[in-house]
């Protein structure tokens, strides 16, 4: 299958004509996009386009009924998504969903692969680590979930894949219902992520956000992917803007 | 003159004495004789053959399956006991010819709906010439319906209910050999004025109808016979209840010198063994808690002192009771397999007692009546008097249909003749029939 | 003490006794709904298995501890082989919660006629161990030891299972997946597995609530039935998923019962269904629930 220009860049993740239904609605029809290694790749739309149902097919949360997909050379079609995750997967997802009865400190320990830090990987993300880059979260250590703000939960999810250490994180409406400076701050981490090497797959609504960040954007219509190029290819594209974005 | 008088008067007293021979067998009823019994000694419950041909067909209607099915085990040994016994005798005369007993399954499911199925598949499809059974009153008064409905003979063996032979339900059909809770309740309260000892019961029962009326009739049977008597209290559990622990502490508390209870197994058996695990040592009055499996878990510690009031006991200063008591208990220790090895087929006293010689006696009431008809059945049987197999007298009422019997009462004793692993009964009080008559049913004015 | 006080404070333990023994059944039965979004009718029937393994281990060896240890376990691997073999397969068919009651139902028959055709129709009884037999008498009061150990042992267990759910790493995800399985999931954990384990030990407590109660009531086919609507009671008014929920009603319900019993007699059946709807009138929820099936 083609890949978009990539000239050299490897191929992290490739989805290949993507079928999902939810019950009778085919609700992705024949979806296909890559994501290069440190790329960050945006994925853009009206709402109920089907770009979620695409997250959560690769994260094994729906269940596709064919196609191809395909991480770092090998197939993860189908498969759960507890075997997604320790591929090398995370999942940051839409309502961020962190767990509301666990402390923060316990919401990012339970994102720890196999329950330990892996020593042997200089890496690896830490307690410490966290804490530097995610300095909020520091300060509410031993709060409950349920207690933080919006923002702080959005941070937490973020954090809480991250200590898996994922090489591709799939990351869902993550500005949703946040204030404008919590915004630039969410955009902030997700760009000093991917220059740590985390290659990023973003669902994004706020068309500002997804260009400042993204290298490369896929325009979803109704269940299949209607525009794909650079961000500098969308801009000086307003036909596409125009039939696939918010009016 | 004179010679005519005396051939006449002559000719009178010979149709008198002829008469006598007539009416007398016919007046004087059936009685149990245990030297006509068989040899019972090739009787295994477990391997029970039915004979086939023109056979004499009894439909018991118990559970036979679900958790209740032991009940439908013990009937079965019962009736085949006796179908075993006459068989081999060359069975009841029927229509001028003698036919062998057949033994055929109802299950009732313990359900009305069942019930009313499996009788009436006994009567239209398997064609027996008497329905036998059954535990639970509401069941036994759908029976009662499918009896009077396709005029069959109905042996109600085994429910209590006053009201089953009231105006309202009685049928010319069915016969009630079982005593009734009226009876009950002043069997016991009869006991205890004359023991002269207790005076202050609590009453402990299971909440639904049976429970609350066998109450009332304790209550009732106090004020009739013993009026110093007093009731310190009463409670009604839920069937196979968790835990009697609430309910034994309030007893206790109370100051009861006896707990009278209704109970049947589970809730009879964990009644008392949980009574002895909290250290209530109260005797209970009852008339179920007598199954030996039950007790024997509790000791003999434990069931010392529990009073047992039935309408049939061994008793073992009866001679031909126990006679009949060794022969049965010979073929259990000798022959018979599960589920008839354990101690509850032991010794034919309590409910297998009743059961086997009541069905006795419906036999032999069928076959002085030389017929299935159930119009001659009736005659024989309404007013019939039976001597059972300790000797004693039943008589069954022609108004309603129900049986006048002494009833009994023990109390239970270590060592007793009967079990080494529990305490059971020796001495037998008798309250005389009078004292414990059923309530006066149908046409009975 | 004076003997009223005596009687109350009596009532106060036997609501204590089958408070903690509802508990141990219905901290399984939360614990799957809540973390599994499975109805398991079958639990109760789980409860009854293990009295009559606890009933052929005592005919075996004579021993009720090693029937206490061994009984349970045995009903935690017939739980382990029933969520493997036959639960999983059912969810992957996509019934929804009809499937799992179907199932679960259909279990709960299957046990109930085993039991029935193995060991008949007839009640067994397992004796208190002589350890375990007799009176203890505390100012005044007479109480039975066993009754007392049902209490203990209760406690034990409760003391192990927070431990597990509270400060391990196992507790955490167990905790965590009650609210949101499909995200732990995520996570890389191996959800089919915990789910199994879970539902071993569910079972594992009911097992051993089995064996505790069976000195105390009769081994019979229709043991399962006495306990298991209380444990639903339990579970629905407690909050799905909610240990200390099952804990609290569970010991709420187990009092409400001797007192009731004690005081008003005529609705002590009925107190628990009234006080059911009371509480899902309020909270429909449960008082801790976190689920939002």
């Amino acid at each position: 299958m083609p890949t978009w220009g990539m000239g050299g860049c490897s191929v992290f993740l490739e989805i290949n004509d993507l079928n999902t239904y939810y019950g009778p609605s085919h609700v992705l029809q024949g979806i296909s996009l890559t994501v290069a290694k440190g790329e960050i790749v945006a994925l853009l739309g009206r709402n109920g386009m089907g770009k979620s149902t695409t997250l959560k097919t690769i994260m094994g949360l729906a269940k596709p009924k064919s196609g191809q997909v395909v991480f770092q050379g090998n197939s993860i079609f189908g498969n759960p998504p507890h075997k997604v995750s320790m591929a090398g997967i995370g999942y940051v997802p839409e309502e961020r969903r962190i767990f509301p009865n666990l402390s923060v400190e316990d919401n990012l320990l339970i994102g720890v692969k196999g329950g330990v830090i892996d020593q042997s990987n200089p890496d690896a993300w830490t307690l410490e680590k966290m804490y530097e880059v995610f300095p909020s979260l520091k300060k509410r250590r031993t709060n409950k979930g349920a207690n933080l703000s919006g923002g702080e939960q959005q941070m937490l999810a973020i954090g809480r894949a991250l200590m898996g250490n994922p090489s591709l994180l799939l990351v869902d409406e993550p500005t949703e219902g946040l204030a404008p400076i919590i915004v630039e701050a969410v955009r902030d981490i997700l760009a000093e992520i991917n220059k740590m090497g985390v290659s990023i797959l973003l669902v994004e609504h706020n068309l500002n956000v997804a260009m400042s960040l993204a290298h490369r954007v896929y325009l979803m219509g109704k269940a299949h992917i209607g525009f794909v190029g650079t961000v500098k290819e969308l801009d000086n594209n307003p036909d596409a803007r125009a039939q696939y974005l918010e009016v | 003159m004179r010679k005519v008088l005396k051939s006449v008067s002559f000719f009178i007293f010979l149709c008198l004495t002829a008469s006598l021979f007539l009416i007398g067998p016919a007046l004087a009823g059936g009685e149990f004789k245990l030297e006509d019994m068989s040899d019972m000694s090739d009787f295994d419950p477990n391997n029970f053959q039915n004979p086939t041909g023109d056979t004499f067909k009894i439909g018991v209607l118990q559970i036979f399956s679900g958790p209740g099915a032991g009940n439908g085990e013990l009937f079965w040994i019962t009736t085949c006991w006796v179908a075993h016994d006459i068989n081999k005798r060359g069975g009841i005369m029927i229509d001028g010819k003698k036919k062998l007993i057949e033994v055929i399954k109802g299950d009732t499911m313990g359900k009305p709906a069942t019930t009313k199925k499996a009788a009436e598949k006994l009567v239209l499809e398997d064609k027996v010439d008497v329905l036998w059974g059954t535990s639970g009153s509401h069941l036994a008064l759908v029976i009662q319906g499918v009896a009077d409905r396709y005029k069959k003979i109905f042996h109600q063996s085994l429910s209590m209910s006053d009201s089953l032979m009231d105006e309202k339900n009685f049928n010319k059909y069915t016969f009630q050999t079982m005593w009734s809770t009226n009876q009950v309740g002043e069997t016991t309260a009869y006991f205890y004025s004359q023991r002269k000892k207790e005076k202050k019961f609590y009453i402990i029962c299971q909440d639904y109808l049976f429970g609350h009326s066998l109450a009332e009739s304790f209550k009732k049977g106090l004020t009739k016979y013993y009026p110093e008597a007093e009731v310190v209290g009463e409670d009604y559990h839920p069937l196979f209840a968790k835990d009697f622990a609430p309910y034994l502490t309030k007893a206790k508390a109370s100051g009861a010198e006896v707990i009278f209870t209704g109970d049947w197994l589970p809730d009879g058996g964990n009644l008392v063994k949980q009574a002895r695990q909290l250290g209530v040592n109260v005797p209970f009055a009852n008339i179920f808690i007598d199954e030996p499996n039950a007790l024997s878990a509790i000791g003999p510690e434990g069931t010392k002192g529990l009073v047992n009031l039935n309408q049939y006991m061994g008793d073992a200063n009866n001679e031909k009771g126990m006679a009949f008591g060794n022969k049965w208990k010979e073929l259990w220790e000798t022959k018979w397999e599960a589920p008839y090895n354990t101690l509850l087929y032991k010794w034919p006293g309590g409910t297998i007692g009743y059961a086997v010689e009541t069905t006795y006696w419906m036999l032999d009431v069928f076959n002085r009546a030389g017929s299935s008809d159930p119009e001659k059945v009736i005659k024989v049987w309404e007013g019939d008097v039976y001597k059972g197999i300790g000797g004693n007298r039943l008589e069954m009422r022609a108004c309603d249909h129900v049986v006048i019997r002494d009833t009994y009462a023990t109390e239970y004793v270590y060592p007793n003749p009967w079990f080494t692993e529990l305490s059971s009964g020796t001495e037998v009080f008798t309250i005389p029939a009078e004292k414990s008559m059923p309530v006066d049913g149908a046409r009975c004015k | 003490m004076s003997p009223v006080t005596a009687m109350y404070v009596a009532q106060a333990i036997h609501g204590l006794t089958y408070g903690m023994l509802l508990f141990l059944v219905a901290s399984g039965l939360t614990l799957i709904f809540g973390m599994m979004g499975i109805l398991n009718l079958a639990h109760a029937s789980f409860f009854m298995l293990s009295a009559y393994f606890c009933y052929q281990v005592v005919a075996w060896t004579d021993s009720f501890w090693i029937a206490l240890i061994l009984a349970p376990i045995g009903t935690g691997l017939v739980g382990i082989i029933v969520e493997r073999f036959l639960l999983r397969k059912v969810q992957k068919l996509g019934l929804g919660h009809i499937g799992d009651l179907l199932l679960t139902l259909g279990i709960a028959l299957v046990i109930s006629e085993a039991v029935k055709t193995i060991w008949g129709t007839e009640s067994h009884q397992v004796l208190i161990p002589p350890s375990l037999q007799g009176l203890v008498t505390v100012a005044g009061l007479e109480y039975p030891i066993y009754r007392l150990f049902i209490i203990g042992l209760s406690l034990v267990i409760l003391g192990a299972l927070a431990f597990i759910l509270f400060k391990t790493r196992l507790g955490m995800i167990i905790r965590a997946a009650v609210s949101d399985r499909d995200m732990v999931s995520a996570l890389g954990i191996n959800m089919p597995r915990v789910f199994m384990f879970v539902f071993g030990v569910g079972t594992l407590m009911a097992g051993v609530a089995g064996v505790a109660a069976a000195p105390m009531l009769t081994v019979f086919p229709g043991l399962a039935d006495q306990i298991g609507l209380d444990a639903f009671v339990v579970v629905v008014v407690g909050g799905f998923g909610s240990l200390l929920g099952a804990v609290v009603v569970s010991l709420f319900l187990g009092e409400l019962n001797s007192f009731g019993i004690q005081f008003i007699p005529r609705l002590a059946p009925v107190l628990v269904f009234l006080f059911m709807a009371l509480v899902l009138s309020f909270k429909p929820m449960g008082f801790f629930g976190e689920r939002d099936e």
